[in-house]
């Protein structure tokens, strides 16, 4: 029954907004609450002002879309396969982006060039995907053998790169770049973030009722008036496309994809009227909170994969265990 | 008023016909049981009947109207689907379990609204699982499962509704409450109820029309009392039956075993 969850929903809100806020101040570079501020309306202090504009706003925006779009594409996969323990990169979609990058930096292009490499081939891997599904009938076994054999593929050749790379530059950029990060991040490289953010999380949240029918077996959901095959594919292509457009920015983050949905769930349900808002809140609020730990816990950047198995696995651990105790058993 | 089947054939390989030319109306207001072996295609049947396979050849009609002129929308307005017991992955409560129900009169972007909450809670009372509204689905046992699908059946405010073995697995008090509510709701409502079933007796005692499949046709039709026959059941199954008639006159069937020829 949706419940006048009130407080949930006013608690998410309010921490969301209070930790992109502290964002701001956290940092290598000092800023006081106070100086941080009044240097944004009055100018006395350029150099303040262009790090809160120029380095950390851009970074915070681009944190909260990219653990909103994990959060939910995580949440839309779970469903979508049936099964919790799946996230975007059974497609193979993060196996795209890594060979696009690592090409792209092999080739010594900039950021610019390795996101829109990393970009492509990212949907590369998910037209396979698609097509195939589009021709053999889009069933969980078709979807998932043909993203995890997209997904082998590139690993292969990201292995070829890898191995070709000059092991003194290209290869420690490559590696970089596969931990996954957002020290680089400017306005400039995110507008194609931006807008797909704009649109895809939109998409979610209206059809995020429906999403409860693409749970159920293809049969069940077809007698229910589904058209199941035209909407699994719909929904595969834009949670890809949200994927997509945040590791092409950021490298590959795993683990907040896979881990902020069962938060989600844990706390207000199954039901994805209620789930798709909470994984796209507690997403943002994860990445966020990764983020400045990144920034902060020792003088040089800790990358962002790293940080999200080294927290997030143990706090995953901690979930489960209280789930199973409290509810003897997991679901 | 009925869902109609006219020479509808079906095979899932070439050579291999598992409906050959079936005819068979359900009609509105009756509960209407399938008997057949395993293997005989009652499935089948009731897929094509749902519109979820396409017959190879004849024709279904949905009062008066063939079913394949029909969006799956519209279909789904007409013509519901119960499954044999499904486990799901996520712990739905038996609210938004029952409330998946109205999804084919939503339209795509609409989340259920103050209507689609009152079919829910009238189809969860109808089946006397009100109390139960709040619990998850997963953790409730088969019988209870098979009456929650049965609600969201009805909260789906279907004219015709379909189900695969709803006797199947339940104890006989649960076989007992489930198929009594189906025709008090068959009865009351004017629905039109379908079912697969492998008990003959229970077509004798709850249903009001039985058909029996065979070889991929119809091999008897009509009241459980004339349809129901020891020489039609010996077709369909391969074996010998008796008929017994109890003091108050209803029926019911026994197979025939060694000890009891030699009696």
């Amino acid at each position: 029954m949706s419940k006048g969850n009130g407080a949930v929903w006013g608690g998410l809100l309010f921490l969301l907004g209070a930790l992109a806020l502290a964002s701001l101040f956290i940092g290598r570079f000092r800023i006081g609450f106070f100086s941080g501020i009044s240097s944004l309306f009055s100018g006395a202090d350029p150099i303040l002002r262009a790090v809160i504009l120029r380095v950390r706003l851009p970074r915070i925006l681009a944190a909260g879309c990219i653990g909103a779009n994990l959060g939910v594409s995580g949440a839309v996969f779970q469903g979508i396969f049936r099964n919790p323990l799946v996230d975007s990169r059974i497609l193979g979609v993060s196996s795209g982006a890594a060979f696009g990058a690592a090409l792209a930096l092999l080739l010594s292009h900039g950021p610019v060039g390795v996101e829109i490499s990393a970009f492509g081939f990212s949907l590369l891997a998910m037209g396979v995907v698609i097509f195939v599904g589009e021709r053999f009938g889009a069933s969980i076994l078709v979807l998932v053998v043909t993203g995890v054999l997209t997904s082998a593929f590139f690993n292969a050749l990201l292995g070829l790169i890898k191995y070709v790379a000059d092991p003194l530059d290209q290869l420690p950029a490559i590696t970089y770049w596969l931990l996954g990060g957002l020290s680089g991040v400017r306005f400039g490289g995110l507008w194609p973030l931006f807008v797909i953010t704009g649109l895809g999380l939109p998409f979610f949240l209206l059809i995020r009722w429906r999403l409860n029918l693409l749970t159920l077996d293809a049969a069940e959901g077809a007698a229910l008036g589904v058209a199941v095959k035209r909407f699994r594919l719909a929904a595969i292509g834009v949670g890809t496309l949200l994927v997509a457009a945040s590791v092409s920015v950021s490298g590959i983050i795993g683990w907040v994809g896979l881990i902020v949905p069962h938060a989600a769930r844990a706390l207000v349900g199954p039901d994805h009227a209620r789930l798709i808002p909470a994984s796209l809140l507690l997403g943002a609020m994860t990445l966020l909170a990764l983020d400045d730990i990144s920034r902060t816990a020792i003088s040089a950047e800790i990358p962002l994969g790293i940080l999200a198995g080294l927290i997030g696995v143990p706090a995953f651990l901690f979930l489960f265990m209280r789930v199973l105790r409290a509810r003897g058993g997991w679901r | 008023m009925s869902i109609r089947a006219e020479g509808v054939s079906f095979s899932y390989r070439e050579a291999e016909q598992v409906l050959a030319g079936v005819n068979l109306a359900a009609a509105s207001g009756e509960v209407t049981f399938i008997l057949g072996a395993n293997g005989s295609g009652k499935t089948t049947l009731l897929s094509c009947l749902v519109g979820v396979l396409p017959p190879e050849s004849g024709r279904i009609t949905v009062d008066g109207v063939p079913l394949s002129t029909l969006s799956p929308r519209t279909r789904a307005r007409l013509i519901g689907f119960v499954p044999q017991i499904h486990t799901p992955v996520f712990a739905y409560t038996v609210w938004e379990v029952v409330m998946m129900g109205r999804a084919p009169h939503l339209p795509v972007l609409a989340r259920p609204g103050r209507r689609d909450r009152e079919l829910t809670a009238q189809a969860l009372m109808a089946v006397g699982l009100w109390r139960l509204r709040d619990r998850p689905y997963t953790e409730m046992s088969g019988g209870e499962r098979r009456l929650v699908l049965i609600a969201r059946g009805l909260a789906q405010g279907v004219r015709y509704l379909l189900m695969d073995e709803p006797d199947a697995h339940l104890d006989p008090a649960f076989q007992h409450r489930t198929l009594t509510s189906l025709g008090d709701i068959a009865h009351a409502e004017r629905l039109g109820i379908l079912v697969s079933s492998h008990h003959p007796n229970n077509a004798l005692l709850y249903a009001d029309r039985a058909v029996i499949l065979s070889g991929g046709t119809i091999v008897s039709d009509g009241a459980p009392n004339e349809a129901i026959t020891p020489s039609v059941l010996r077709t369909a199954y391969g074996m010998p039956f008796e008929l017994l008639v109890s003091g108050d006159g209803r029926r019911a069937v026994l197979p025939i075993t060694r000890s009891s020829r030699s009696v």
